[in-house]
């Protein structure tokens, strides 16, 4: 059986997911990872930029039960997004855990045991 | 309820009368003399819960914007344009500079009580503690009376949109301005009539 073997590459464009956008952090206080989902609100046409309606907002402590409660509300329409939400989550859920900073699209800083 | 709207922030000192926003810098300041501080990244979101937030708590008088600038965002020329000027009918912060300046989460009223309750210290580029622990000094001792009563914040369901097919849980439901996220529904009601 012939399986195609690919070179994962990063796409060059980040497309856009109609649905709406996420922000996502670390609520150190009370202990939990905070979603916010908004909706696309398009100011301008032509550059097509805009900014959110906020929508919803999901707490939680693992990725693994936000992403599911994204999933079940129909937040995200495309696949890399949902790619995209997961891997954050997690870096935040690893965060929370470890009392690490997580900033959103950053890199977790890691303190090694010496 | 005090800063009703969520994000990454540090609360200090309830009585305090200084908000700091350190834009892109990671500051840190005494939490007895100051109410509320962190970063704030962009001209609109961001802008939308720092107003929320300082509306909730009247007795935030000050302001002080510092620390590195947010690149392409333009995150503090932007809030001191809105301090400055308001927003225009489409919600876009008049002489802003940011890349998408606009107001859509907050009504207007919250932001004409923001330009209001706030005086605005410009110290943007600062970052140096020693300096800024002296001018945190300096507003504490000109104490001002607290803007009357937090801002009354009025609830109303928002239609769901398509892509909304169910809002249930933890949901902010809301047409003017948030109140808490976080509560239910019937806990949003009764927050109103507290």
């Amino acid at each position: 059986m012939k399986v195609e073997v690919l070179e994962a590459t990063k796409s060059k464009k980040m497309v856009k997911d109609p649905s709406g956008f996420f922000t996502i952090f670390v609520d150190k206080e009370r202990k939990e990872i905070v979603v916010e989902f908004y909706e696309q609100v398009i100011k301008d046409k032509a550059k097509k930029t805009g900014t959110g309606k906020l929508g919803m907002v999901v707490c939680g402590t693992t990725a693994e039960a936000i992403c599911h409660t994204i999933a079940r509300e129909d937040l995200v329409s495309r696949f890399d997004h949902a790619a995209y939400l997961g891997r954050e989550l997690q870096k935040a859920e690893i965060a929370l855990r470890y009392k690490l900073e997580y900033t959103q699209d950053e890199e977790i800083i890691f303190k090694l045991k010496k | 309820m005090l800063y009703p709207w969520r994000g990454e922030f540090t609360v200090g000192s309830i009585d305090s009368q200084i908000a700091i926003d350190t834009l892109s810098s990671k500051l840190d300041f005494p939490p007895e003399s100051v109410a509320i501080w962190g970063q704030h990244k962009t001209e609109n979101l961001g802008i939308e819960k720092i107003v929320a937030n300082v509306v909730s708590n009247p007795n935030i008088r000050y302001l002080l914007l510092c620390g590195q600038e947010v690149r392409g965002h333009r995150s503090g020329q932007s809030l001191k344009s809105l301090h400055a000027n308001g927003i225009d009918p489409e919600g876009r912060i008049i002489g802003a500079t940011g890349a998408v300046p606009y107001i859509e989460n907050i009504p207007p009223e919250a932001v004409a009580r923001f330009r209001e309750q706030v005086e605005l210290i410009d110290m943007i580029g600062q970052t140096d503690e020693a300096t800024l622990q002296k001018k945190i000094a300096e507003l504490s001792s000109v104490r001002k009376e607290p803007f009357g009563e937090p801002m009354v914040m009025e609830f109303a369901e928002r239609e769901k949109s398509v892509q909304m097919k169910s809002l249930s849980g933890k949901v902010s439901l809301h047409k003017d301005l948030l109140v808490d996220p976080y509560l239910e529904i019937g806990d949003m009601k009764m927050e109103a009539q507290t």
